[in-house]
């Protein structure tokens, strides 16, 4: 199976597909006895082996799916609900154990009141969690985090068994550590991988 | 050394000319390189060994210096023999040739991948029929050795074009007259004349080659150990916030780029000398 992801170097999105494997096999979401690290490291081995294409970004690792590449692309969820959209043809495959992102927003205290924005930023801070706002994020792709949206549309949005977060793998500090830095983790599994 | 009088009217203004040129070429390349040297060698020059012989950076420069040879030697046979029919020989569409031989310059090498892409993509006619008989081209070294060829064509072609315009037939004549069969004439009589410009240009090709990313990081697959060259590589310490390590594998380029220029430079002021067909002269 050729399967294509981007260069955790360059891709944020990279970063959590990796992530999303080995704290799946970690986490007991996949066949593996939960805890084994040895377990976890041989299925995202596995995985780096069959890897046909490192794009620069999730981006570009979608567009070569596109364009006829690979067996098999592992990317956010809601790149495939938009490009299923726009008319793409593909089947999309949420694990029963897989990483939810929780992308964040914050109001930067020193600008807004730098700027005088403060009452504008909170404003649209506030704005995101309506329903409106939810709504327009559910559309494309994205799971709401309000309960009345997200029931609405829960039929877009199949329920993940075993869904953790960055913080169950110990937050991104200690994943980039074990996983990420020179010579951790996914650059050994990646030097083990020519050798096949 | 003041005997040249013609080029400026005074010694002030040859001075000022003189120190603009070299503030110019400081400001514009001495000062970045300067700083880009004193990063990579924050750590020491420990750092910077650790940081070249990390194996996934070493596997990517290693890549990056074998195919550019490989391609550097393709070009100084086809750079050559292009040279010979745009100079030997009058055809129509000699012009187009001609202009076509310096498209890659102006072509911004990401468009070099794209356009690799479509004709050597898995799904493209081509790309398709090739991968039926066992042959992968996208995605893996050959699609390098093409971006690289490609953006690479102009530079031999154009060192040795000028040089074989210079040579006088006469001499081939000559050498044909006393009984020397037509490569006998090419290896004694003309390639003598052309090995300095096709050494020159084959070296250009290979410093340009070894800085490529645009088009080698669409077509290349980019994978640690396999794919990724050293510029691509870079990339991706520089995207990771570890500007240090690019720095470092940086001057490692840099170092044989320079070392290459300056082959080049070498290789080509002696072009310009004895050994250019002096006939026409004497």
């Amino acid at each position: 199976v050729a399967v294509l992801t981007p260069n955790p170097r360059t891709s944020g999105g990279a970063m959590w597909n990796v992530a999303a494997i080995y704290g799946a096999a970690l986490r007991g979401g996949t066949s593996r006895p939960a805890g084994d690290t040895a377990a976890a490291e041989a299925l995202l081995s596995a995985v780096i082996r069959n890897v046909k294409i490192m794009d620069k970004g999730g981006r570009e690792s979608i567009l070569s799916f596109e364009s006829g590449v690979g067996d098999v692309a592992i990317t956010y969820e809601n790149e495939v609900l938009v490009a299923k959209q726009s008319g793409a043809k593909m089947d999309y495959v949420i694990p029963p154990a897989t990483l939810l992102i929780e992308n964040p927003i914050a109001v930067i205290d020193g600008y807004a009141d730098k700027h005088k924005t403060r009452d504008l930023a909170e404003a649209f801070v506030s704005f995101l969690h309506t329903g409106e706002a939810q709504r327009s994020y559910a559309k494309y792709g994205l799971r709401p985090v309000v309960d009345s949206v997200a029931k609405a549309v829960s039929a877009s949005f199949p329920v993940v068994p075993s869904l953790f977060t960055i913080r169950d793998l110990g937050g991104w500090p200690q994943v980039v550590k074990v996983l990420f830095a020179p010579n951790a983790t996914f650059d050994r599994l990646s030097s083990v991988a020519r050798a096949q | 050394m003041n005997g040249n009088d013609l080029a400026l009217p005074s010694r002030g203004g040859r001075i000022a000319l003189r120190g603009g040129v070299i503030s110019y070429v400081a400001l514009l390349i001495v000062i970045p390189m300067a700083a880009l040297v004193r990063a990579g060698l924050a750590d020491g020059l420990d750092g910077l060994v650790r940081a070249v012989m990390a194996p996934p950076a070493l596997h990517a420069i290693v890549l990056t210096i074998w195919t550019g040879v490989a391609i550097t030697l393709v070009n100084a046979v086809a750079g050559t023999a292009t040279a010979w029919v745009l100079v030997r020989y009058t055809f129509p569409g000699r012009a187009l040739l001609s202009a076509l031989v310096d498209l890659p310059f102006a072509i911004p090498t990401l468009v070099t991948g794209l356009m690799l892409g479509l004709v050597f993509g898995p799904t493209r006619s081509l790309g398709g029929w090739l991968g039926a008989h066992g042959i992968t081209v996208m995605y893996a070294i050959p699609a390098i050795a093409l971006a690289l060829m490609f953006i690479t064509v102009p530079f031999v072609v154009r060192a040795v074009e000028p040089v074989l315009e210079e040579i006088d037939p006469a001499e081939e004549e000559a050498a044909l007259t006393l009984g020397a069969s037509s490569a006998t004439i090419f290896r004694r009589v003309v390639l003598p004349a052309l090995a300095r410009p096709i050494a020159y240009g084959s070296l250009q090709s290979f410093a340009r080659a070894l800085a490529e990313f645009g088009s080698v990081v669409v077509v290349s697959g980019n994978i640690p150990f396999r794919t990724l060259t050293a510029p691509v590589y870079l990339y991706g310490e520089v995207e990771s916030g570890r500007s240090d390590v690019a720095a470092a594998v940086s001057i490692a380029l840099l170092a044989i780029a320079l070392l290459v220029s300056i082959l080049a430079r070498a290789v080509r002021h002696r072009a310009s000398g004895p050994t250019l067909p002096t006939s026409g002269d004497d």
